[in-house]
C-alpha cells in the first residue's frame, strides 16, 4: 500500500509522542539513585546522601516571591500526611498509610490509586522507594509490597516480621533502594519489639539478611543490657537510612531503649539503641557503630537523618556523617569508622549533658533521670529535633535543622513487661510555662556553630514535624508550626517567599522539574501542594 | 480496566451482595424482640460504666499504652489532651471504643490490641477524666458568686450567655467543659497555663501605638489579637515595629476569701449550655 508523505511525516510524529511518552514513565536504574538527574527527586531525601539538596536552579533567591501554586492534591481519609512525595520522569508518588497514589507531577491529576487491604491498622507512612519499573512501599503491618511503576499493579508482597509471635511490629518509613536490594526496618519500638534492619531481593522480595539492633543473649554487646531480654528492647529502626556506594555501607539509625523512661532493669549503655550502625549491604555485618545517648532514659530515638558529606574538615578531605540529634547535640563522624571529630549543642535549652566528650560520650549532668514524682530536663521528649529532615548546601557549607527549644516534666516507673501494652516508662508531661519554641538554624558544618537562625512562633510546638530542603538557587525551604511553607536566602537567612497551607505540616519538602519548569512540593495535612513560578 | 482488576472488581461486587444481603436479614432478627430491646441494643453501653474497680483497672492501661503521648492524667504531652477533650466528652461509650480499637488513621493514634473487658475498663477511666464541673456537688452560694462575679469587673473580659468582654475565653460552658480542679486552679493561679489562643502579647505598631491583648493566633507573618478594649486587629508583621509574648495571662490572681472563693465555683460551676451534650447523655 502506498502513502502519502504527509500521512507518513504524520505517523512518525505520532512515533515521536508515543515514544517521549513512554521515556516519561520509563525506569529508574540504580545509577540514576546514585547521581540522580536534577529533574528528579528518586529516593525520600533526594539521593542516598540524606543532603536532600536539589540541584535545580530555576527557581532563586531573586525570583522566589513569584512562586504560585500550580495544583493541591487531596488524599482522601488522610489526616497528617507525612510522606515526601518522589518524582521520577514526570511521575510523582505520594503516600499516606496503606495506599499509593500516583500523580501526573505537572498537572497533580492521579494516574493510579493502589491500596494494601490486609492491614486494619493505619499507621503513618513516609513513602516510597523506585528502582528499575518497581515502586516500593511497606504496610502499617510491616509488609514490603512492589507494585509496577506504570499501573500500580502488585508485583508481590513479602511480610517481614513475624507478627503472629509479636503484634506490636509495625512500620512506617520510606524503604531505601540500592543495586538490587530493598532495605527496610520497624516501627513499634515503645512497646516492646527488637528492632532489626532488613535486606530485600528487589526482584522477588526474598529476604536477603536481617540486622539486630539489639543483641540477642551472648552476642557481642549483649552485656550492655543487665540480661534485659532483647525480645522487647526496642532499637526500632523507624526512618530511612543512607548508603556509601564506594564503601558499601549502609547508615541505619536506632531508637530508644524500651521501657523508655525507666533505666533500672536494663544497666549499661544499652546497645545498639539511639546509635548509627554501619552494617555491609550484602551480608548486613555490623562494621562499626556510634552511639550518641548511651543508656537513654528520655526516649531520644536517633531517628534523625545521617546525613552523608564528603568535604574538608579538619584540614583535610573526608568522608563524614553528620547528624543533628534528638538529644540537642550536632555531630560530624568519619564514617570510614565511626570516630567523632565534632560534637557540640545546637539548642540553648539542654540540661542532661555538659558536653560531648572527645571519645563521643556525653558528659553526663548527675541525677537527670526521671522519677515517679517528674524531673523537668532539656531538651523536652520531642527533642531538639525529630524526624523532619535536615538538609545541606555544599556551596553555604551550612547544615539547615528545624530546632526545639523545649523542656519537659519526665515523669517514670517501673513497669514489668506486659503483652498487651506497650512498653514505656509512663509520661511526659508539658511545663505550662515553656510553651517550646522552633528555630530553623543554620549551622557552620566545620565548627557546629550557628550562622543564622530563624525564630517560629507558630501555636503548635507539640504538634508540628516540619522539615526542610536546600537548593542549587541558594534557598532553603522549610515548613514551620504555623502551617506555613516558605523560603529563605539559603546565606543569610532572609525569608523571602510563604504561603499558607491551612494544615499543621509533618512532612519535608522537595523540588523537580517537568519540562522547563521547576516545582516545590510539600504534603501538608491532607493534600499535596506543588509550586511553580508564576509565568510573566 | 484489565483482566485482573476486572476479576477484582467481580470479587467485590460478591462480597458486597453478600455483605448487604446479609444486611437484609437483620432487620427481620431485630424485629423478633421486643419493642425496648431493641432500642437498647442499638447502642452497646459500657458494662463497667461508673465502676470504681474498673475505673481503677483502666488506669493501669492508661499507664501501660496512652500515658506516653497523652500525660499520666490525659493532660496531654506529645498527643493531644484528653481530660477536658469536647471531642472526646461528645462521644458515646461505642464510638470511643471503637476509636480506641481502631486507632485514628492518618495519625500516631495506633490501634489497640487490648481485650474487650480491658478495653471497657479504659473506656471508665477515660470517662472519669471527664467529670465537668457542673457534675460534682460543689458547695456554696452561687448567687453570691454571681454577685462577685459582677463587682470583680470579671465580666469586664470574660463572656457570659451573650454579656460581657471580649478578651479573655467565654465562660458560658465552662462548667461544663471544665473539671473543678482546673476550674480552682485557673481562678487561684490564673498564669499557671493559659488556654490556647489566649497569650499574651504586647505590640507596638509603626505608626507607635502600643496595644497589650491577646493573640488569638500567631505565626510569623501575621498576628490576630483582640486588644484589652475587646477590639479584633489583623496585623502583618511588616505592620509592627515591636512585637512581644508576655508571660502569664491578662487575668489577674484574685484576693479572694475562702468564702468568696468557693462562692465563685459554684457560680461558675453551674454555667453550662444545652443539656443535649453527649456528656450528658452518657451520664
Amino acid at each position: 500500500m502506498r502513502t502519502s508523505r504527509p500521512f507518513r511525516r504524520g505517523m512518525m510524529a505520532l512515533f515521536i509522542v508515543l515514544l517521549a511518552s513512554v521515556c516519561l514513565s520509563g525506569q529508574v536504574s540504580y545509577q540514576d539513585l546514585l547521581q540522580p538527574p536534577a529533574a528528579n527527586w528518586p529516593t525520600y531525601s533526594g539521593d542516598l546522601t540524606a543532603r536532600r539538596f536539589s540541584l535545580l536552579q530555576q527557581i532563586t533567591t531573586q525570583n522566589v516571591g513569584r512562586l504560585a501554586a500550580r495544583w493541591v492534591y487531596h488524599v482522601n481519609d488522610s489526616k497528617r500526611l507525612s510522606a515526601t512525595p518522589l518524582v521520577a520522569n514526570g511521575v510523582m508518588y505520594m503516600t499516606d498509610a496503606n495506599q499509593v497514589h500516583a500523580l501526573d507531577a505537572r498537572t497533580g491529576r492521579r494516574i493510579w490509586y493502589f491500596e494494601y487491604s490486609g492491614s486494619k491498622e493505619r499507621s503513618g507512612n513516609r513513602g516510597v522507594a523506585l528502582l528499575g519499573d518497581k515502586v516500593f512501599v511497606v504496610s502499617s503491618d510491616a509488609h514490603l509490597i512492589a507494585l509496577h511503576a506504570r499501573t500500580g499493579d502488585l508485583l508481590w508482597d513479602q511480610p517481614y516480621a513475624d507478627r503472629k509471635e509479636n503484634p506490636k511490629y509495625s512500620a512506617t518509613l520510606a524503604p531505601l533502594a540500592i543495586d538490587g536490594k530493598v532495605i527496610v526496618g520497624v516501627s513499634g519500638g515503645d512497646c516492646g519489639i527488637r528492632g532489626y534492619v532488613n535486606a530485600h531481593d528487589a526482584e522477588t522480595g526474598r529476604e536477603l539478611w536481617r540486622f539486630y539492633t539489639i543483641p540477642g543473649a551472648g552476642e557481642p554487646g549483649s552485656e550492655t543490657w543487665g540480661g534485659h531480654p532483647a525480645d522487647f528492647s526496642g532499637g526500632a529502626t523507624w526512618m530511612t537510612g543512607t548508603y556509601d556506594p564506594q564503601q558499601n555501607l549502609l547508615f541505619w539509625t536506632t531508637g530508644n531503649p524500651g521501657p523508655d523512661f525507666y533505666g533500672g532493669n536494663r544497666p549499661g549503655d544499652n546497645l545498639y539503641s539511639d546509635s548509627v550502625v554501619a552494617l555491609d549491604a550484602d551480608t548486613g555485618k555490623l562494621r562499626w557503630h556510634f552511639q550518641f545517648t548511651p543508656h537513654d532514659t528520655h526516649d531520644w530515638d536517633a531517628q534523625e537523618f545521617p546525613v552523608l558529606i564528603d568535604a574538608d574538615f579538619q584540614g583535610k578531605p573526608r568522608r563524614l556523617l553528620v547528624q543533628a540529634n534528638r538529644n540537642g547535640f550536632f555531630y560530624v563522624l568519619d564514617r570510614t569508622d565511626g570516630r567523632m571529630l565534632l560534637g557540640k549543642a545546637f539548642v540553648d535549652k539542654l540540661t542532661w549533658a555538659k558536653g560531648v566528650l572527645p571519645d563521643g560520650r556525653p558528659d553526663l549532668v548527675p541525677n537527670m533521670d526521671p522519677t515517679p514524682e517528674g524531673r523537668e530536663v532539656c531538651p523536652g521528649v520531642v527533642g531538639a529535633t525529630n524526624w523532619f529532615s535536615p538538609s545541606y548546601h555544599p556551596g553555604s557549607g551550612l547544615f539547615y535543622v528545624m530546632s526545639l527549644e523545649q523542656c519537659d516534666l519526665y515523669k517514670s516507673s517501673a513497669r514489668p513487661f506486659n503483652k498487651e501494652d506497650c512498653y514505656d516508662g509512663t509520661s511526659v508531661e508539658r511545663l505550662p510555662t515553656d510553651p517550646g519554641q522552633f528555630f530553623l538554624r543554620a549551622l557552620d558544618l566545620q565548627t557546629g556553630e550557628r550562622k543564622w537562625e530563624i525564630p517560629l512562633e507558630g501555636p503548635d510546638t507539640y504538634l508540628a514535624w516540619p522539615g526542610t530542603m536546600a537548593t542549587a538557587g541558594d534557598l532553603v525551604f522549610f515548613g514551620d508550626d504555623a502551617g506555613y511553607l516558605a523560603a529563605a536566602d539559603a546565606r543569610s537567612g532572609k525569608v523571602l517567599w510563604r504561603f499558607y497551607t491551612g494544615h499543621l505540616i509533618t512532612a519535608s519538602p522537595m523540588t523537580y522539574q517537568v519540562g522547563d519548569t521547576q516545582y516545590v512540593a510539600l504534603a501538608a495535612g491532607t493534600n499535596v501542594f506543588s509550586f511553580a513560578l508564576f509565568p510573566r | 480496566m484489565n483482566s485482573r482488576k476486572q476479576a477484582q472488581w467481580h470479587r467485590s461486587t460478591m462480597v458486597l451482595l453478600l455483605i448487604s444481603g446479609f444486611l437484609f436479614l437483620v432487620p427481620s432478627i431485630s424485629a423478633a424482640t421486643p419493642e425496648g430491646e431493641r432500642e437498647k441494643s442499638a447502642e452497646v453501653k459500657n458494662p463497667y460504666a461508673h465502676d470504681k474497680e474498673a475505673i481503677e483497672a483502666g488506669e493501669q492501661h492508661f499507664q501501660g499504652g496512652c500515658a506516653f503521648c497523652h500525660g499520666t492524667r490525659g493532660e496531654g504531652g506529645r498527643g493531644p489532651f484528653l481530660s477536658e477533650s469536647n471531642r472526646v466528652r461528645g462521644l458515646s461509650d461505642e464510638n470511643l471504643f471503637n476509636l480506641l480499637r481502631h486507632g485514628i488513621p492518618g495519625t500516631p493514634m495506633p490501634p489497640s490490641s487490648l481485650d474487650d473487658t480491658r478495653m471497657w475498663q479504659l473506656v471508665s477511666f477515660l470517662r472519669s477524666l471527664h467529670f465537668s464541673a457542673s457534675q460534682e456537688d460543689v458547695p456554696g452560694d452561687a448567687g453570691s458568686g454571681h454577685a462577685l462575679f459582677s463587682r470583680a469587673g470579671c465580666f469586664g473580659c470574660h463572656m457570659l450567655k451573650g454579656r460581657g468582654g471580649l478578651v479573655e475565653p467565654d465562660l458560658s460552658d465552662i462548667g461544663g467543659s471544665r473539671s473543678l480542679e482546673k476550674l480552682r486552679e485557673a481562678v487561684a493561679k490564673p498564669s499557671a497555663s493559659v488556654v490556647p489562643g489566649f497569650r499574651k502579647i504586647l505590640v507596638q505598631t509603626r505608626g507607635g501605638s502600643q496595644l497589650l491583648g491577646v493573640a488569638r493566633n500567631h505565626s510569623n507573618y501575621s498576628i490576630q489579637m483582640i486588644d484589652l478594649k475587646g477590639e479584633l486587629h489583623l496585623f502583618l508583621r511588616e505592620e509592627l515595629a515591636k512585637l512581644s509574648y508576655e508571660p502569664g495571662s491578662i487575668m489577674p490572681t484574685a484576693d479572694l476569701s475562702q468564702d468568696e472563693f468557693q462562692n465563685l465555683m459554684a457560680f461558675l460551676s453551674r454555667q453550662v449550655l444545652s443539656s443535649e451534650k453527649g456528656e450528658e447523655k452518657n451520664r
